[in-house]
């Protein structure tokens, strides 16, 4: 803070961790960021120190396995708390995954992801917008509202190409062979990643990423109600 | 009468084709033997304790034989073996029965009322069928025979009949009656072994067929493990052989190392585990992973189950890729009912083209995709196959 003015003020994270070399460690990525737009302003083993919300906290993110025991509840309770939740672990399986989401975590970072994605993560979560990493393409991938375009980009993501090599596998539908843009890619997966959210427990995480994903064009506003009568067709 | 005796060679070591064959022509002789018994003892000796008077001894010696002649029947249809206490006092009941109407027979031996002596035999030969195993069954019923005739002989000295008309009736009763019996009995034997015979030599020459048949399908898998372990090695281990490649040339190497990948898949192919597929992948992982590259491996989906043709298609590829990996490879199966999809995100370790064949392992139902460009390699393999529904 105190600079120009016009520079967004940094995101507020909380770490919870009970491990203090992952602390240090995302302290350590939040310092090489260039542009410094990660600022760590909590940190603990336990989340109690989180309820009620302290007003510095933008995004917390939680290790999902706290003392040996994953702490799927209190994923609940933050996001119930008004808490934008990224889970952070050393499982990445699907499973483990969507009960994250369900739960109302925001994001999901696996250890072996994490200093290629975690502050971007903690970035987009902060102004909702939905960040999809890997691990969480992978616990995406069984849903069946997906698209296939939304499918295969996931997918292909999910292998581990980046964006730009999602894009070059996958040509347009206009029949002219043409690659498609990484911007669409990301459109695509992102689309899932809303998707998903339509169906998730009510908590004010969901509705700012739904309402964030309008407001951006991602998503049209008939679309968050459609879902249900999509499924009973 | 049910105790099974427990003789040192009762064949219990017959096969199924052998019991079947056997209990059939089996049969139909203890039906017949059934029928000449029970008939005899119904047609002629009933009608003769009955013009007896009927005396009482004549007729209690008649319900005697019944119920032994009805106990052999039941034994014998049963295939039931007598055990020999039982066959022994069943002996005894018919020889005293046999010599107590000789003793009281009014007349001569050989009068009609005087019928027990010659049942007794047809009678003793139910007690006799089944024996299993019995080393000499022919002898023992051919000694009761003998202590028949015997106890009639005594009898027919006894009442002075024994002149040259007497002796040859005699003769001519036991000698027919008995050469009868016993060639029955003999014939049942003889019949059994045969049959027997026939059934082992059937048992065994299947058994030789389907040890051939079992040696060619293990000769046929043997030779499709071995064509498939020289195209993933074979090539590379000669050229090093002979000296054509130099193993200090990395490319030389790197061949090395995706045959080394898919020697280990091979090697890991008929483990028993839940998941071969991922089995499969783990193991040309670990190759890499041995060489310091960081492989990570992420499955979505529950796999269905995968042939084996169909698995090496799909893992051959990626075996080749996560080879070739040079400092990072990500390796993932994504599955449904419809699809198994295998991927190998990896970056290239050399820059030179690869001079050997991605793909050695082909399959019609498996779709193959290799990618390079800059220094990533891309693999994917795709299965996809209609979940067996009907429609």
């Amino acid at each position: 803070m105190g600079g120009d003015p016009m520079e967004p003020r940094p995101v507020g994270v909380a770490v919870i961790d009970d491990h203090q070399v992952v602390i240090d460690g995302v302290r350590a990525w939040a310092a090489a960021d260039p542009t410094q737009r990660v600022r760590i302003v909590l940190t603990g083993g336990t989340p109690d120190c989180l309820l009620p919300r302290p007003p510095d906290v933008d995004v917390v993110l939680l290790d999902l396995e706290l003392g040996g025991v994953l702490v799927l509840d209190r994923v609940a309770s933050l996001s119930d708390a008004g808490h934008r939740v990224v889970v952070f672990s050393a499982h990445g399986g699907p499973s483990v995954v969507s009960a994250a989401l369900e739960a109302g975590a925001c994001a999901y970072l696996t250890k072996d992801e994490a200093r290629e994605h975690c502050i971007d993560t903690l970035v987009a979560v902060a102004t909702d917008r939905p960040y999809v990493t890997r691990s969480l393409a992978g616990g995406m991938l069984a849903d069946p509202r997906l698209s296939g375009r939304e499918r295969e980009a996931l997918l292909l993501w999910f292998q581990g190409m980046d964006m730009a090599a999602v894009a070059r596998r996958m040509t347009k539908t206009d029949g002219s062979g043409e690659a498609i843009t990484k911007d669409t890619v990301k459109q695509y997966i992102d689309r899932a990643r809303v998707k998903y959210a339509r169906a998730g427990r009510s908590v004010a995480s969901r509705f700012a990423l739904l309402a964030r994903a309008i407001e951006d064009g991602l998503i049209r506003p008939e679309d968050v109600g459609g879902y249900r009568s999509t499924a009973s067709q | 009468m049910t105790n099974l005796p427990t003789l040192p060679n009762q064949p219990t070591h017959l096969s199924d084709a052998e019991r079947i064959v056997s209990t059939r022509y089996a049969a139909g002789a203890a039906r017949t033997v059934v029928i000449i018994a029970l008939g005899w003892h119904l047609a002629n000796d009933l009608p003769a304790t009955l013009a007896s008077g009927p005396d009482p001894l004549c007729l209690t010696v008649w319900l005697a034989f019944t119920a032994v002649g009805v106990a052999g029947s039941i034994a014998v249809l049963k295939g039931v073996v007598i055990g020999p206490a039982w066959r022994i006092a069943g002996c005894a009941v018919l020889l005293a029965g046999s010599a107590a109407m000789h003793a009281t027979a009014p007349g001569s031996l050989f009068a009609f009322e005087n019928w027990a002596w010659g049942v007794a035999g047809w009678i003793a030969l139910l007690l006799f069928w089944n024996r299993p195993g019995a080393r000499h069954p022919v002898w023992a019923f051919f000694g009761f025979v003998t202590a028949n005739a015997a106890i009639s002989v005594v009898a027919l000295i006894a009442r002075g009949e024994a002149d040259r008309t007497g002796l040859a009736k005699m003769l001519l009763v036991v000698y027919g009656v008995g050469a009868l019996q016993l060639t029955l009995y003999a014939g049942k034997w003889g019949l059994e072994s045969t049959v027997r015979r026939f059934a082992r030599d059937r048992t065994a020459t299947e058994l030789v067929r389907a040890a051939k048949q079992a040696a060619e399908q293990a000769h046929i898998a043997r030779q499709d493990r071995y064509s498939t372990a020289r195209a993933a090695a074979g090539e590379v281990l000669t050229g090093l052989a002979d000296g054509r490649l130099d193993p200090a040339d990395p490319s030389v190497r790197q061949r090395a190392a995706a045959a080394a990948a898919r020697l280990r898949r091979l090697v890991t192919e008929t483990d028993d585990v839940p998941d071969p597929l991922v089995h499969e992948l783990r193991a040309a992982a670990d190759v890499a992973e041995r060489r310091g590259v960081a492989v990570t491996v992420d499955q979505v989906g529950a796999l269905p189950t995968v042939p084996l043709q169909v698995r090496r298609a799909l893992t051959d590829a990626p075996a080749w890729a996560v080879a070739a990996a040079g400092t990072h490879a990500r390796i993932t199966v994504v599955s449904n009912v419809e699809s198994v999809t295998v991927a190998v995100v990896g970056d290239a370790s050399i820059d030179q083209p690869r001079s050997d064949e991605p793909v050695t392992v082909r399959h019609d139902d498996v779709l193959v995709r290799v990618d390079q460009e800059g220094g990533q390699i891309w693999v994917e393999t795709r299965w996809s196959h209609a979940p067996s529904v009907s429609p």
